[in-house]
């Protein structure tokens, strides 16, 4: 016995004891590793779905392990500044900073290649407006004279629709308030008006899904009672109805029945647990007559300017519409047009919609507004457009090509906090705004995030008068097709009314085919 | 007699009293399960008449149920249950199987010894160990109804999936007071010795289920692979309870999902396992509700109706409470319980086989095993004549009332 022993033997005992269990668990733990390999050895080579797992046993399985984190990977070590999709670290940077108020000034010149076909440049006058000669944005009026509560704001960049069911009720809440705050107005997206859209105070304009949630009866029609009780709330201002939206034109939207709580089901006015499926399209809206009598509808019983959203891929029903209009009378237009990009996206998707169906807006916006200007309608017809414009550089060119508004939803998710993880679809969104778990959405503080869709909203708002004053604009509702040139083929600028000019009234579409 | 011939002997015995029951059902068109304890309860009747030995005595029974019936039942219980879909529904089966089977023995406990009020004959042990076994649920009497009623799947998954894993909680917890009242070990350690029992047995079947599917894939033949499953089934009970004193229960239960669960891409191997589990868990059921059967005697009725009628309120309320406890629970994870669910579950909630066994394997030295008995044989019998078959009666008049 040696002194340690004889000195305290009760912790030389543990001691021991201690190793012995430890060595017993190390033991343990490499004769499961051991049967595990094993084990997948022979699951390997005995299995017939995976031919890279028969041929190479057990290492054949890295192949899906860094499959899977190759993208957490590259985006944080190798992406880019510029490289990543949907958004690349430049355009969400600048949103973050943005939010977050903090200096939003980049040195030593521009990672932008300014040769790429089809970008923007604008154009610069030569004696800026100086801020004293600056005025504010002027405010424009939406179904003035037509609707019995005309709509007038002097927002520029909006909340697109998001539903709640799709979004939290935290994220919910903190674009309510932060939207007040900002002055602009929210979409509620095609589930339903809840309590979270009004607390805030917002301005809210309601949009009418194919599903008809929160103004439908039992059969899953419009319902003229829960229409005029939702247009009672001061704070609705108009009413969209959805015809397509970017992400997926051609298909209705789908939440799970898991995601469908106690409290979605009520907002929406349909079961809970039950799998929530809007149809493809409306199916009291089959041409340009029953849109035309919709909206006339929808205007009749709320009294406030109705709208519909289209993504335009075939373009032939402009015409139709507009001739409709002419034939019909004013009084029967829709008040206002929002055009959806193909590339818009916050919705759940099928890759080959997503990808592959209906124009981007680069395209689609000029169309929609020419048309208009072609059949006089440019003043009574107002344009709403959306689809990644989450930068003042993007809503400015919106503006410039004769657009009224612009809505962004995923730059005010990036407002809220989203890191682009790519889960909207899942319920496992780790920051919280597109998830019903309660653990996180607890990362999510409506009071905090709020302030930052405020200061996101006001930054853009400042950035594109910025724009407009450079170019020598007083305000960004002067700007035009004029202060921006587009990047040709070879690389160079070229102005874009070369481009897309804009048109002047043509009087003989309207009258010739008006009388037919 | 050999011991071998007379094991043989008995157990064909047990096994044509079961067959029998089996045609009595087929033929008067009463629950399997009733069947084969009036068929049991007809042979208890016949035997002295007969003059042999039925063998049923409580050492014997005791070792026949928990080293070949149960096992047989966990296992193929825990087969059947389909990996992804019991993910959807694990949280809520994780409330209503563990606290909610504490929750239960615990008013089960209270309520029967406040309204029996007679603690030197049934102490407070024993209402613990009353309200352990009464804890057990076991849907398979009423899948058929559920079916018939269109009952909606993840309700079915529910009661399946609580049966399962309350099934381990409501054993390793009777085992556990067990050991208390036979023994008299201190309270200080029920913890610990809860926990490892608990654990070490699933880490022990985890790791036999492993070897399993091993040898399964490694052999790869069907025929190969039942020799394999079987011998994994029996041998995970025995060596957690011989060498590594745990729970066999939890064993047999790690050793059925992880062998389960690795060979779930090689569905060739086990394509034809599931019917070898159906037959192997009738019967297994059958023999229980003979041996039911068997010690069921009249006199039973006569001397503890009122025990038997306290302990039939009291666990249709301890059930109650379970129900409603674990839906608060698990309001937690969003869990939405629909409110039409609820009576369902409760009325639904029937004791079966393993509550059977485990009041079967009650040594008769402890002074209140007889009261204990037959408590909880009146509540399974209550269950089968009469919850059994008013289910359906009963779900269709709550469907009619929440559809107007």
């Amino acid at each position: 016995m040696n002194d340690a022993q004889q000195n305290v033997p009760d912790l030389h005992s543990f001691v021991l004891q201690f190793l012995d269990v430890t060595g017993l668990l190390l033991l343990l733990l490499i004769i499961i590793g051991g049967l595990t390999l094993l084990y997948m050895y022979l699951s390997d080579i005995t299995q017939s779905k995976q031919a890279i797992r028969r041929n190479y046993p057990i290492i054949g399985r890295f192949r899906y392990f860094f499959e899977h984190i190759g993208g957490f990977f590259r985006q944080y070590f190798f992406a880019q500044d510029r490289d990543e999709l949907p958004f690349n670290r430049a355009q969400r940077a600048w949103v973050y900073r943005a939010a977050k108020q903090v200096d939003a000034t980049i040195a030593f010149g521009s990672t932008r290649p300014l040769n790429q076909p089809g970008d923007i440049i604008f154009m610069n006058g030569l004696f800026p407006v100086l801020n004293e000669e600056a005025s504010s944005t002027q405010s424009v009026t939406v179904g003035a004279g037509y609707a019995v509560q005309p709509y007038t704001t002097d927002a520029l960049v909006n909340i697109s629709a998001m539903s709640f069911g799709a979004l939290s009720a935290p994220a919910v809440k903190a674009l309510s308030r932060g939207a007040n705050k900002a002055g602009i107005w929210m979409n509620t997206g095609e589930g339903g008006l809840s309590p979270y859209h009004l607390e805030g105070g917002c301005d809210v304009v309601f949009q009418i899904g194919t599903a008809k949630y929160g103004v439908r009866d039992k059969q899953g029609q419009l319902c003229d009672e829960k229409l005029r009780a939702i247009a009672e709330h001061e704070q609705v201002k108009m009413f969209e109805i959805k015809l397509s939206q970017g992400a997926k034109p051609g298909k209705g939207g789908i939440l799970p029945g898991a995601k469908v709580t106690e409290e979605i089901a009520t907002v929406r006015g349909i079961p809970a647990g039950q799998d929530s499926i809007s149809p493809n399209g409306h199916t009291d809206i089959r041409n340009i007559d029953d849109l035309l009598n919709m909206i006339c509808r929808i205007r009749k019983v709320t009294g406030k300017p109705v709208g519909f959203k289209a993504v335009i891929g075939a373009s032939d029903w402009l015409d139709d519409l507009m001739q409709a209009v002419h034939r019909r009378g004013m009084q029967d237009a829709p008040d206002f047009i929002t055009i959806d990009s193909a590339d818009g996206g916050t919705g759940a998707a099928p890759q080959c919609l997503m990808d592959y169906m209906g124009l981007p807006v680069k395209r689609s916006l000029p169309l929609v507004v020419d048309k208009l200007y072609e059949y006089g309608l440019k003043e009574r017809i107002k344009v709403n457009t959306s689809g990644k414009l989450i930068n003042p550089s993007e809503a400015a060119w919106a503006l410039s090509m004769g657009a009224d508004f612009v809505s962004s939803a995923r730059g005010f998710m990036f407002a809220l906090g989203c890191i682009q993880a790519l889960q909207c679809n899942k319920n496992t969104c780790p920051t919280g705004i597109t998830t019903h778990d309660h653990d996180l959405q607890r990362g999510l503080n409506p009071e905090d995030k709020a302030e930052r869709v405020h200061h996101y909203a006001k930054q853009l708002n400042d950035e594109i008068a910025m724009i407009a004053h450079s170019c020598g604009a007083k305000e960004p509702r002067e700007l035009q097709r004029r202060h921006a040139q587009i990047i040709n083929a070879e690389g160079l600028p070229e102005p874009m009314e070369k481009h897309f000019p804009t048109p002047s009234r043509r009087e003989d579409i309207i009258s010739v085919k008006a009388v037919d | 007699m050999t011991i071998v011939s007379s094991v043989v002997g008995q157990t064909l015995l047990l096994i044509s009293a079961a067959i029998v029951g089996l045609c009595f059902s087929r033929l008067s068109r009463l629950q399997p399960e009733l069947s084969c304890l009036l068929a049991g309860f007809g042979l208890s009747l016949l035997i002295p008449y007969w003059g042999i030995d039925s063998g049923v005595r409580a050492d014997n029974l005791q070792a026949l149920i928990f080293y070949v019936l149960l096992p047989v039942l966990i296992f193929e219980s825990c087969w059947h249950m389909q990996p992804a879909q019991l993910k959807r529904w694990l949280k809520m089966i994780f409330c209503l199987a563990v606290p909610g089977v504490f929750v239960s023995c615990m008013v089960f406990a209270t309520l029967s010894y406040v309204a029996i009020g007679h603690s030197e004959g049934f102490p407070l042990l024993a209402a613990l160990m009353t309200g352990a076994i009464l804890s057990a649920t076991d849907p398979s009497a009423i899948s058929n109804q559920l079916k018939a009623l269109n009952a909606p799947t993840d309700l079915r998954l529910l009661l399946e999936g609580e049966s399962l894993f309350n099934d381990a909680t409501t054993i390793v917890l009777f085992s556990l007071l067990l050991g208390i009242a036979t023994t008299g070990a201190g309270n200080s350690a029920i913890v610990l010795h809860f926990l490892s029992d608990f654990f070490g047995g699933f880490l022990l079947g985890a790791m036999i289920g492993l070897v399993a599917a091993i040898i399964v894939l490694i052999l790869g033949q069907q025929a190969c692979t039942k020799i394999v499953l079987l011998f994994t089934a029996f041998i995970s009970y025995y060596l957690s309870e011989q060498i590594l004193y745990a729970s066999g229960v939890m064993s047999v239960m790690g050793a059925a999902l992880i062998s389960r669960y690795c060979l779930r891409d090689h569905q060739h191997f086990i394509e034809e396992i599931d019917s070898t589990w159906q037959w192997l868990g009738l019967l297994a059921g059958s023999i229980l509700f003979v041996l039911m059967g068997l010690v069921i005697t009249l006199d039973m009725f006569f001397d503890q109706w009122l025990a038997m009628l306290i302990a039939v309120a009291a666990a249709l309320l301890a059930r109650a409470a379970t129900v409603y406890s674990s839906a608060q629970l698990s309001q937690r994870w969003q869990y939405h319980l629909a409110n039409e669910w609820k009576p369902i579950m409760i009325w639904g909630g029937l004791r079966g086989a393993i509550a059977i066994a485990l009041v079967l394997s009650l040594p008769t030295s402890l002074p209140y095993w007889w009261t204990l008995q037959s408590m909880v044989f009146a509540v399974v019998l209550f269950n089968l004549v009469i919850q059994g078959t008013s289910l359906s009666w009963v779900a269709s008049a709550l469907t009619q009332r929440t559809s107007d």
